[in-house]
């Protein structure tokens, strides 16, 4: 009956893993998409949206499925439930992803306001954090998930750099306007992804040590 | 012979991953490494929860070869039935781009003066005759000339230094006649006061000049650009001066890569400060941005050298912090 639980739980967590890394590859190409300015490159992230999707409502059935026939307790319920909310916040990271190329696609018509070198680099951030994410799970790694927190404050830092350096553009020259907004929205797009990966995170600490830990700026 | 065969993967530099029924069996340190997994936690599991990407788990199920981004490194990765070969591709990747860094470089090198010679080949296939005729020949025979030097010197400036002393003002007729064709499009005229003497690399210098007075000239709002030169008790300094919105922060714009606001709708790629500074380096100067008061200023300074103190021939001493 063990064994049965065990493959079945295993398989769930292999096919989280799938979809972790296809958000990753999704994440990879928007950052190398916004860095080069390549429009088709983007719209192959666009589409990659939809896989997404579909994973997150197979995985779902499957572990309501495996909740319902199984009766689970104790440490396999808490997985069961961090992988219910691990699917929305990967779902949404998967979003912002596309969020990302769809603005590459309008940024690539015109000449770049300036070299994008940051937020590339907050897009090859958040693929680290992915990578940290997927480990977590993998190999039940509380170390690796409490990074992803300490991962997170670095993308927010980033965020508020290049909001300030937008900001900047806008102030000095009105017409740089138009570009700076949909840099901005970028530079957001990938400081939510951050945040949903920092949910997970959480969901995952709580899985391996039964206890819910916050940042201490996220504790009121 | 087995056991000879599982040391030698110890020790190796390439990952190896042996796999059955989609289970890892063994993998080697490197692989380990490679990969970022414990080998206690992922032999015996499952293949994804090693691989831990689906291009990767793909390719191990499939077979093949491929070049992937995984873990932050580029890997290249040969899969035969039961085993995944995995290759660290990331220096590689990286002197790769370099390379191209180095291209585009040389590109940035090449347009203005390749423009401007477009220029000279144009007027003469339109008529010049006589004395113009010869002028302009004689300014296409020493661009060509410079160019041939700057190919020369790419290897890594391993070459002995070119720097002489001479008087800046040699090189204005040269630039002035160059850029006459962007000057007049933009019916902008240069005015020029430099007198110094220095000791450079002439053909840096005039590349040094070039960009400074190519970026004037497109980003600049008035019709007059100045180039002015002075001393202080650090050497000689020159500096292109432009009207237009002045700039706030100049040190950025220095870094390859990175274009001024105004740029956003003018072609180009953000290496030529980048370029200027690098040139002034090679003489020993430094290169700088500074803003006017209802413009920019861009200029280079020469070290005073015990070859050839510079020297003072005009009134326009001052300093530049």
């Amino acid at each position: 009956m063990r064994e049965v639980l065990d493959r079945e739980l295993n398989q769930l967590t292999e096919e989280t893993i799938r979809m972790i890394s296809l958000v990753r590859e999704m994440v990879e190409k928007s950052a190398r998409a916004l860095g080069a300015q390549d429009p088709q490159l983007a719209q192959e992230v666009i589409a990659q949206d939809a896989q997404v999707d579909a994973m997150e409502l197979d995985i779902e059935s499957k572990t309501i499925a495996i909740m319902a026939r199984q009766a689970l307790v104790a440490s396999d319920l808490r997985f069961a439930f961090t992988i219910i909310k691990a699917l929305t916040d990967l779902e949404r990271a998967g979003d912002y992803a596309a969020h990302v190329a769809e603005d590459v696609v309008i940024l690539a018509k015109e000449p770049p306001l300036k070299n994008y070198v940051t937020l590339p680099d907050m897009g090859r951030r958040l693929t680290h954090m992915l990578d940290l994410v997927s480990k977590a799970i993998a190999e039940r790694d509380l170390e690796a998930a409490r990074e992803v927190f300490q991962r997170d404050d670095e993308i927010n830092a980033l965020y508020e750099e290049v909001s300030r350096e937008l900001l900047t553009y806008m102030m000095e020259d009105p017409r740089t306007i138009t570009k700076a907004l949909t840099l901005g929205r970028v530079a957001r797009s990938y400081e939510r992804l951050g945040d949903h990966l920092e949910n997970i995170s959480e969901r995952i600490i709580y899985w391996l040590t039964g206890k819910m830990e916050k940042k201490p700026e996220d504790v009121f | 012979m087995q056991t000879l065969l599982q040391r030698a993967w110890e020790v190796a530099r390439e990952g190896v991953l042996i796999h059955e029924e989609a289970r890892v069996i063994y993998l080697n340190p490197a692989a380990a490494e490679l990969l970022e997994v414990e080998p206690d936690k992922v032999v015996g599991r499952s293949l994804l929860l090693a691989l831990r990407d689906h291009k990767l788990e793909a390719l191990a199920r499939g077979g093949g070869e491929a070049t992937l981004e995984t873990r932050n490194r580029t890997l290249w990765v040969r899969a035969v039935p039961g085993v995944l070969l995995l290759w660290d591709r990331t220096e590689e990747k990286n002197r790769l781009e370099a390379l191209e860094e180095s291209s585009r470089v040389l590109a940035h090198e090449f347009r203005t003066p390749v423009a401007g010679m477009l220029s000279l080949l144009e007027a003469l296939q339109g008529g010049l005759h006589g004395a113009q005729a010869q002028e302009a020949l004689q300014m296409l025979y020493q661009e060509t000339q410079r160019l041939r030097r700057l190919v020369e010197d790419l290897p890594l400036n391993r070459r002995p230094s070119q720097n002489r002393t001479f008087v800046l003002e040699e090189l204005q007729s040269r630039l002035e006649r160059f850029l006459a064709p962007q000057l007049a499009q933009k019916s902008a005229w240069i005015r020029w006061q430099m007198p110094h003497t220095v000791w450079a690399n002439p053909d840096a210098v005039y590349q040094a000049l070039l960009n400074l007075l190519d970026n004037a000239i497109k980003y600049g709002t008035g019709s007059e650009i100045l180039v002015l030169s002075g001393q202080n008790k650090d050497g000689v300094w020159l500096e292109v001066r432009n009207q237009g919105q002045p700039l706030t922060d100049f040190e950025h714009l220095f870094k390859a890569g990175q274009r001024g606001m105004h740029a956003a709708n003018v072609r180009g790629t953000g290496l030529g400060l980048a370029l200027v500074r690098r040139l002034a380096a090679g003489w020993g100067g430094t290169a700088y941005g500074r803003a006017l008061e209802n413009g920019n200023a861009f200029g280079l300074t020469f070290p005073i050298c015990s070859g050839a103190a510079p020297q003072l021939s005009d009134n326009t001493s001052r300093s530049i912090t």
